[in-house]
């Protein structure tokens, strides 16, 4: 009996951990991640990487929502509002600590997102998108015009929202002697809840409630067919990836310090940029979220960063692509170039690489293990 | 054992003004293996819709083990112990052989998100127990090679196989099967009817087999049921049923013999 | 060969498929149904429905303001729906374009909003920039963006073709970005101004004001979409969008060229999306921002509520949306609601009616093949 449980046991683990080369991997990016705030002494950098955390952790979610689940949303960026003007109000004005108003924002999304389940459990694919329009415009208007609570135009401060689990303050951190300013506190707040995020997706979707998503995905009827109730597994899926959004929101208002209403057309964008950062990464993974996350949000910095890479004069058009100047004699401003980009990396890697960077991956793996 | 037999009574089924199904009546025992024969267009595919509440049946009523189903949705009908293929597979072409069969467990497992996410206690002990399950089944169906690799890789006679797998690995205590060999060449046709045969003696449960191999459905049924224009013609043993002279009009020929 | 031979020899052609011994299972039944019913789908029946629906909304809010209003604001009621029905022709032209791509190619076009603001920027460029007479400059910008949607699909969306809706709807999007930095950075100067020769006269009938501009706009509109449906009912090439729209390899059997109707219907929703924006921007005035191209998200609603798959359904779905909007905007002054609460009706209108049926009012319910 004994030697029978050690064999399932192996068995387990030959078919579904992880082997040595993931297991090495994990732990060298921890390792990396962990030590980044000492090695690295710049406080814009910093920042940059405190927004890729949280991106990281938001498109987790939505890579459970879209790859693994099959329901593709344009509603992302709302989940993050709310859970910003979450942080704002429970965290900066009515000053709840850290892990209640982060509670509070996720579960703020996760009561958004499950009104959404009723429409995608009755409406399929091209016209859920439109619902999930429908969501970004319909919090635009309510954070532009609940004045209490969101400070309508005027927008609301988070710099206030406390950072302190028990002893450990984020937001003034002090670790085996070293002290921390408020940017590298939140970078490991943020990628702290990357490594939450990724644990749990991983869990998830390597069980039975992951494997109802995928088959959701897959086949709904099949699935059904089956006993998986695809209307409880969609709302799950909305709900899980949208406190997941609200969460990374609530990190990314702190980092910000003020939050002012967006247009619609601005969460759009932010939306498509989620989209963008699974595609590249690589749909129906979880470390593709997050590898997809730090490039897209590093790409605009990098540009603004170097404009002058691409201050070259056009043919035809005399003008410089990108002006470096600061005058905006260029073709593109950094910003609008960096948005062009977007366009083009996501329609490239659409047709190219469908599969992502992930894919990229795979194929290098398995071309390793042909040669060896 | 309780009586798992299955009642279907006086169903009809209708769509757009068009009848699909027309007072069909039939009971199968317990453990009973039925085949079901008829041309194309008769109405065996939706017969299995109604069954497993994909379509709703405008009458008639169809009840397991006197346990009304009509009115089920898919999902309780799974959850009262139904499983089946379908004639076009269905599988989930992205996820590999043991998850596709683990799918098939997903009624008998109860890990949620919450215990999932956290990965202790029953969801752990539960994927130990049910993958061991799908391993036995996976060799059985002499699938061990590709265990690990996504379905939609799999050659068409591989993937039958997966779908009926899935099936299985549900332990229904009603299996319906959807055309198992369409498609497929002699020596597949083959190993598939010793499957189904062995199935049928060594788990004892009840089966409808809807198949157009003719040989192979009579030389596994125990009855036969013949479907012409969504009626049924006639519910006998196979050869009093390919001997019938209704069914060798309407569907085997002339030339059968 | 005439055209409607040909239609008809189409139509044959499924019922045989249909009766083919295949799998004659009762979802293919449900769809030679659909299929049989459709040489017979005649014009007149469809359009009576639409007139239902839309008198029926129309009444609805009819009932709402003179309950609301004490029957004191006649004028101001009659005034406000020539407003919406000018609005909802915007909405109208634009989600007719969605629909016409989402039948011919089956893709959800949400580069729509690309089109209307390139198209609106060409049409400033050639009317103010260069100084043609309007006319003249409005065709050649509906020339040149009916040449861009048709590039766009051959070269990018003819590819799109066999990948997941998914895929399909991420390039759209991609395109919307691309179109919308190409213009910002072309025409990247602030306070540009496209004022239509219509100006800013109206006329006041018994007390009630109309704008020129409502007229034209109404009139624009429903001039294009008339000629779209003569175009779709009598013309070779229409009829073979249509033939398309229904099954692309029977079509492509029957000798329709199916990919000319693919660039045909990018071409068709880029140039309407042209005349929307140009429109548009007389209704604000002449004053042209990068944000005209934001009223492309708004009349996703209209196409939702019609049906992805019904052009008339979209036209209709356009009235009601227009209507409803202009009506808030001038009715409705509750203080919670906030400002500029009309901007979210369309939403607000097209969510509980999704709920209701999820294949918009028109839209054909999709048939689930098991």
């Amino acid at each position: 009996m004994q030697v029978k449980k050690a064999s399932a046991r192996s068995n387990l683990r030959t078919q579904f951990l992880p082997g040595w080369d993931a297991r090495v991997a994990v732990l060298a990016v921890v390792v990396l991640v962990a030590l980044l705030p000492v090695l690295l002494d710049s406080p814009f950098w910093m920042n940059v990487l405190v927004t890729a955390g949280a991106y990281s952790g938001a498109a987790i979610g939505l890579n459970l929502l879209t790859g693994y689940t099959g329901q593709v949303s344009l509603g992302h960026a709302a989940f993050l509002t709310i859970g910003g003007y979450a942080a704002g109000y429970f965290g900066a004005s009515q000053g709840w600590p850290l892990v209640l108003w982060l509670g509070m924002g996720a579960l703020c999304g996760a009561i958004v997102g499950g009104l959404l389940g009723p429409f995608a459990l009755r409406v399929k694919g091209d016209y859920l998108v439109v619902v999930s329009l429908a969501l970004l415009f319909i919090t635009s208007h309510v954070v532009e015009n609940w004045d209490s609570v969101t400070g309508g135009h005027d927008g609301i401060s988070v710099s206030k929202a406390p950072l302190a689990i028990g002893p450990i303050d984020f937001g003034n951190l002090r670790l085996f002697g070293m002290e921390f300013s408020r940017e590298e506190g939140l970078f490991y707040l943020a990628w702290l809840l990357v490594g939450i995020f990724a644990v749990i997706a991983r869990n998830i979707v390597r069980s039975r409630p992951g494997r109802a998503l995928q088959a959701i995905r897959d086949r709904d009827t099949a699935a059904e067919v089956l006993g998986v109730s695809s209307a409880r597994y969609k709302i799950a899926a909305f709900v899980l990836s949208s406190s997941m959004a609200a969460t990374a929101g609530g990190v990314i208002a702190v980092a910000q310090r003020f939050l002012t209403p967006n247009e619609p057309l601005a969460e759009l964008f932010i939306s498509i940029q989620f989209v963008a950062i699974i595609v590249v990464g690589g749909v129906a993974t979880i470390y593709g979220s997050v590898v997809g996350a730090v490039l897209l949000v590093a790409l605009p910095e990098v540009i603004k960063e170097y404009t002058h890479w691409f201050d070259f004069q056009v043919p035809f058009f005399d003008r410089p692509l990108v002006s470096s100047s600061g005058l905006d004699r260029g073709l593109f401003n950094p910003g609008s170039f960096s948005n062009l980009l977007f366009g083009l990396l996501l329609v490239g890697f659409l047709i190219l690489w469908p599969r992502g960077i992930a894919g990229w991956m795979q194929s290098l793996r398995t071309l390793l293990r042909r040669k060896t | 054992m309780t009586s798992t037999e299955l009642r279907i009574e006086n169903v009809s089924f209708a769509v757009g003004g068009i009848s699909i199904l027309e007072n069909v009546n039939l009971t199968v025992r317990p453990g009973e293996l039925m085949g079901i024969i008829g041309p194309n267009g008769a109405g065996k595919s939706s017969l299995f819709n109604c069954i497993s509440g994909i379509y709703m049946p405008t009458a008639g009523r169809i009840s397991l083990a006197q346990q009304t189903l009509t009115g089920l949705s898919p999902v309780a009908v799974a959850r009262r112990g139904i499983a089946r293929t379908f004639q076009n597979l269905a599988l989930f072409e992205n996820l590999n052989v043991t998850d596709n069969l683990m799918l098939g467990r997903h009624r008998l497992m109860k890990t949620g998100f919450a215990t999932a996410a956290f990965w202790f206690g029953r969801a752990r002990r539960e994927e130990v127990i049910h993958r061991q399950a799908c391993s036995e089944l996976v060799d059985l169906l002499g699938l061990g090679a590709a265990a690990n690799l996504p379905v939609g890789l799999l050659p068409y006679g591989a993937q039958k196989r997966v779908e009926l797998g899935r099936a299985l690995a549900a332990s229904p205590d009603v299996l319906l099967l959807d055309e198992p060999v369409a498609g497929m060449n002699i020596d597949e046709t083959e190993q598939m009817a010793t499957i189904i045969g062995s199935i049928h003696q060594q788990l004892n449960i009840t089966i409808i087999l809807v198949e157009h191999d003719v040989h192979m459905v009579v030389g596994l049924a125990d009855r036969i049921c013949a479907i012409n224009f969504g009626q049924v013609v006639t519910v006998d043993e196979p050869q009093a049923v390919v001997s019938h002279p209704t069914v060798i009009e309407a569907y085997l020929g002339s030339e059968w013999s | 060969m005439s055209l409607r031979q040909r239609l008809a020899i189409i139509g044959s052609q499924f019922k045989k498929n249909a009766d083919q011994p295949v799998e004659l299972s009762s979802s293919r039944q449900l769809s030679s149904e659909q299929q049989k019913s459709l040489p017979q789908k005649s014009l007149p029946q469809t359009t009576v429905t639409y007139a239902v629906w839309i008198l029926g909304a129309l009444a609805a809010v009819l009932l709402v303001v003179s309950l609301a209003d004490g029957g004191d604001g006649r004028e101001k009621f009659l005034q406000l729906l020539v407003g919406g029905i000018a609005l909802g022709s915007i909405y109208a032209l634009l989600s007719f374009g969605f629909v016409i791509v989402y039948k011919a190619t089956g893709v959800f076009n949400l580069a729509q909003g690309g089109f209307v603001l390139l198209g609106t920027y060409l049409a400033y460029q050639f009317y103010v920039d260069w100084g043609w007479i309007f006319g003249l400059a409005l065709a050649a910008t509906v020339i040149v963006m009916a040449a861009v949607g048709a590039g766009i699909e051959r070269v990018v969306m003819r590819k799109m073709l066999t990948k997941p809706t998914f895929t399909a709807i991420m390039v759209t999007l991609a395109i919307l970005i691309v179109l919308e930095q190409i213009t910002r950075s072309i025409w990247n100067s602030p306070g540009l101004v496209l004022a239509a020769p219509w100006g800013t006269g109206r006329i006041q009938p018994g007390g009630v004001t109309i704008r020129y501009l409502d007229f034209w706009t109404v009139g624009f509109t429903f001039v294009l979409l008339g000629a779209f449906f003569l175009f779709f009912r009598y013309s070779r090439l229409g009829l073979g969008m249509r033939a398309t729209a229904f099954d692309r390899e029977v079509a492509s059997a029957q000798g329709v060229r199916v990919g000319l109707s693919f660039a045909l219907s990018w071409a068709i929703a880029a140039a309407v999306a042209t005349v929307a924006g140009v429109l548009l921007t007389s209704r604000s005035g002449g004053a042209l921002t990068p944000a005209v191209g934001y009223v492309a998200l708004r009349a996703f609603p209209a196409m939702i509520l019609g049906g992805l798959d019904s052009t008339g359904g979209a036209v209709a779905g356009g009235v009601i949306i227009g209507v409803a909007e202009v009506m808030v905007q001038g009715y409705v002054d509750v203080d919670w609601l906030g400002e500029s609460f009309e901007t979210v009706v369309p939403y607000l209108v097209m969510l509980p009616i999704l709920l209701w049926r999820p294949h918009g009012l028109f839209g054909t319910k999709a048939v689930e093949r098991v």
